[in-house]
């Protein structure tokens, strides 16, 4: 037996409530959720979707940290105390553990989107080295799940929405930025209205990504060392007025 | 009640959904975009682990006529094969097109990189890289659809009729779940890509989303459904010790790579007790293999979790490594060391080869009422190639997109609150349920094990005959179902349509299988093992006056898809 105590409430407010759930082998958080709601809280609002960690709907803060619920396991957490279960709090709460997360899907419009050089060959296709497609490929494994949204504490506990992407869309960014065909520039609404210069490093972000993108390091950075060489280094800035650097 | 209205309307935002938005809102329509979970997160696409087969003859060459032969090859002589063909000829120009946007195909000397698959005779399987191609794609399209204007995306939305009028499609009722409200849409067309079925099964590799809702919303709207006595049940889908974050169906390349061992819980090998000839790899078809696993767990010989054990220890850790080497890492991680233990597997509910019956514009006999994706039936008939159910979704999205906004151009928008009545009503019912008892997820329960043991991978009439009265006792039970009370995110009310979902989607399997009084592909009769010839044909169900109907029709034959 394992004691959760879960968050109950609407934007209007709430409070923890407690459950118990039966603990089997290898058993991970959501399916002591999908317990607790089919024997106890049948009004227990959660989402999910894909229970092997690929859609990215379940994300909450399982003992303060924010996780996917389908991919933590029970024997990972300390068994002697109780488990907290928190809806995240970057976004607004709808009710229990779902939040209204369409800002991200909003923020995701305004970034450019991929533009593509002239397709290389007659039937319409590129040639690309593999290695310039590795570079990216890792951003590539992002879910959406938003966790790196939700630790942020630009986001989390300055609130500034309207003026920073956060990390999930910096990630993004980087992905066409760096993408061996796309010839848009995006450094300049990075600086200005993505509130790339907000982000202090701290590696939050990275620490909660479930599937491991080293999002400060290869994305933010690099991004940042783009609007720098963009905006303030002039010798770089007019050498890529004859060679842009891709 | 909120009212909203657009050119084109689409259910389900899986693979097909999203590239079915794509297509229509590129013929200047204007599309509303509804998921019961977020947009681009649900259904089946996402949970795709495998690849993508398309003829673009990148690996070696390759023409889409041999991959429509292989296809209805597999399909036993009922693919619909117009729609089989659309498939393959159109499936290479969405594999460029995904790429065009990004999608990122693993590649190899600057081209995408092309594997084999069982059934497949090119390489022809297009990948991402381990494990990702499904979220790849999903997340493309995602990425594509959020750039368009004319599409408006709304999330957390469950259709629950599809109104129709002079037999024109005139738009829908939803709940929207984040209210608890319904939510009334006038729309000119509807594209019906909800997915399949598989979720009626108790053990399945189905996301939340695979409850039928596509073929219950089809049949009540008048829309006739073929084939749906066949489900894939997949042999070896992962059973213990418990995975996470991995597709339940992963086993299948290592079986044909590294050719492991089925083991019964008495570690001794059972397939040639069967007829099936193993010799180290599993040569033995799929529905042979599912059979000889049940059987070895009806005799009392399965492994602890009741199915058996898949045995890697024979092979070498570095043959291993060469083969799946990340996936081998992430088995670690879960804590499973293939050279040193066996994991257990056992048949799951995997792909509904039936479905919704269109014609080779994706229309249903509902004027205005088009179909996509897994929810289509008859492009494989009894029985789906690998590597064929995203390329029918990115495919059939596509055509289903294209003709449903030109048909909306030629449709007037025709919206009366007459047309929900018989939908809000039921609402105000439901709201007024008792709030403690049995509810709708218990019942889903029960349906999940009356069609795993009745309508599974091996049925007989027998079964089957006992089936169908115990899903009518079901369906009475609907009204006295407890429902919270709750207005925001209330589950209870999305499950109890769902439940509804998955009565007739049941129904129409069981009254599909109880017809086809013999065996073919998916679909393995106990009581008729033999394929009989006059059984080469499709089976279409409808609901007259509210009760089940069948009828049998002549294969559709080639013809080459229209354009």
């Amino acid at each position: 037996m394992a004691m959760f105590r879960i968050w109950r409430g609407s934007a209007a407010g709430g409070e923890f409530h407690d459950y118990t759930a039966e603990i089997s082998e290898g058993m991970v958080v959501l399916d002591a959720i999908h317990q607790i709601q089919a024997l106890h809280a049948n009004d227990l609002a959660v989402r999910w979707n894909c229970k092997a960690g690929k859609c990215g709907s379940c994300s909450a803060e399982i003992n303060g940290s924010p996780r996917l619920m389908c991919m933590t396991r029970m024997n990972a957490l300390p068994a002697d105390e109780p488990i907290t279960v928190e809806p995240m709090k970057s976004f607004p709460l709808i009710k229990d553990l779902v939040t209204d997360v369409s800002w991200n899907f909003r923020v995701k419009k305004a970034i450019k989107p991929f533009k593509p050089r002239p397709p290389d060959a007659a039937d319409g296709t590129w040639r690309m080295a593999q290695q310039d497609i590795d570079r990216v490929q890792e951003f590539r494994k992002c879910i959406e799940c938003f966790l790196c949204q939700d630790v942020c504490h630009v986001l989390r506990e300055h609130h500034l929405h309207e003026e920073f992407i956060g990390p999930r869309f910096f990630v993004h960014a980087a992905a066409l930025e760096m993408h061996p065909l796309d010839v848009e520039n995006r450094t300049a609404d990075l600086k200005k209205t993505q509130g790339i210069g907000y982000c202090n490093i701290t590696k939050c972000c990275t620490n909660v990504c479930p599937e491991s993108i080293t999002i400060t390091d290869n994305a933010i950075i690099p991004l940042k060392e783009r609007v720098v060489d963009e905006f303030y280094d002039p010798i770089k800035k007019l050498l890529r007025v004859f060679r842009p650097a891709r | 009640m909120t009212h909203l209205s657009t050119d084109v309307l689409v259910v389900g935002a899986g693979g097909a959904g999203m590239y079915a938005a794509i297509a229509a809102a590129r013929e200047g329509s204007s599309v509303l975009l509804l998921d019961k979970n977020l947009i681009g997160r649900g259904g089946a696409t996402i949970m795709a682990q495998m690849t993508v087969a398309a003829a673009i003859g990148h690996e070696e060459p390759d023409d889409w006529v041999l991959h429509l032969e292989d296809t209805l090859e597999a399909g036993r002589g009922i693919c619909n094969e117009p729609l089989s063909a659309m498939v393959c000829q159109r499936g290479p120009e969405r594999i460029l097109e995904m790429d065009r946007w990004g999608t990122r195909w693993a590649r190899e000397d600057g081209h995408i990189k092309q594997v084999g698959a069982p059934g497949h005779r090119r390489k022809r399987c297009c990948y991402v890289d381990f494990l990702s191609t499904g979220p790849a794609v999903a997340g493309t399209l995602r990425r594509q659809v959020s750039g368009m204007a004319n599409v408006r995306r709304l999330s957390n939305i469950a259709v629950i009729e599809i109104c129709v009028a002079a037999g024109h499609v005139r738009g829908a009722v939803a709940l929207d779940l984040s209210t608890g409200s319904l939510l009334t849409i006038a729309a000119r067309t509807v594209i019906l890509a909800a997915g399949g079925l598989t979720k009626i099964f108790r053990r399945n590799s189905a996301s939340a989303n695979m409850g039928g809702e596509a073929y219950w919303l089809a049949l009540e709207a008048g829309a006739e459904l073929v084939d749906m006595e066949f489900v894939q049940f997949f042999p070896i889908a992962h059973l213990a010790p418990r995975l996470v974050g991995m597709d339940p169906i992963m086993w299948d390349p290592f079986r044909y790579k590294l050719g492991g061992k089925l083991l019964n819980g008495n570690f001794q090998e059972f397939i040639h007790r069967y007829g099936g000839q193993d010799e180290g790899r599993y040569t033995a078809a799929r529905d042979l293999a599912s059979y000889a696993i049940l059987k070895e767990v009806e005799a009392g010989r399965g492994s602890p979790h009741g199915g058996v054990y898949l045995d890697f220890r024979h092979v070498p850790d570095d043959s291993l490594r060469e083969a799946f080497g990340p996936v081998i890492d992430r088995l670690l991680k879960n804590g499973i060391d293939l050279t040193r233990v066996p994991i257990e597997v056992a048949p799951t509910a995997h792909y509904h080869m039936g479905g919704i019956a269109v014609n080779d514009r994706m229309e249903t006999r509902v004027a205005g009422l088009f179909a996509a994706g897994e929810a289509v039936g008859g492009a494989n008939g009894a029985n789906r190639l690998s590597g064929n159910a995203i390329t029918e979704a990115l495919v059939f999205g596509e055509r289903a997109g294209f003709f449903a906004a030109k048909a909306a151009m030629d449709t007037d928008v025709d919206w009366s609150p007459a047309y929900v009545q018989r939908a809000r009503a039921e609402f105000s019912e439901l709201r007024q349920h008792k709030e403690k008892g049995l509810g709708p997820a218990a019942l889903q329960n029960s349906i999940q094990d009356l069609m795993w043991e009745n309508a599974g991978p091996f049925r007989s009439g027998k079964n089957l005959e006992r089936a169908l009265p115990a899903l009518h006792g079901f369906h009475d039970q609907l009204q006295d179902l407890a429902i919270a009370h709750g207005d925001i995110f209330n589950l209870d009310l999305q499950d109890w349509y769902e439940l509804k979902a998955m009565l007739r989607s049941s129904e129409a399997v069981v009254m599909g299988a109880l017809n086809r009084a013999e065996s073919r592909g998916a679909h393995q009769r106990l009581d008729f093992p033999q394929t009989i010839a006059e059984f080469e044909r499709n089976q279409l169900l409808s609901l007259e006056d509210g009760t089940m109907t069948s009828r049998w029709t002549s294969v559709v034959r080639s013809g080459m898809p229209s354009t």
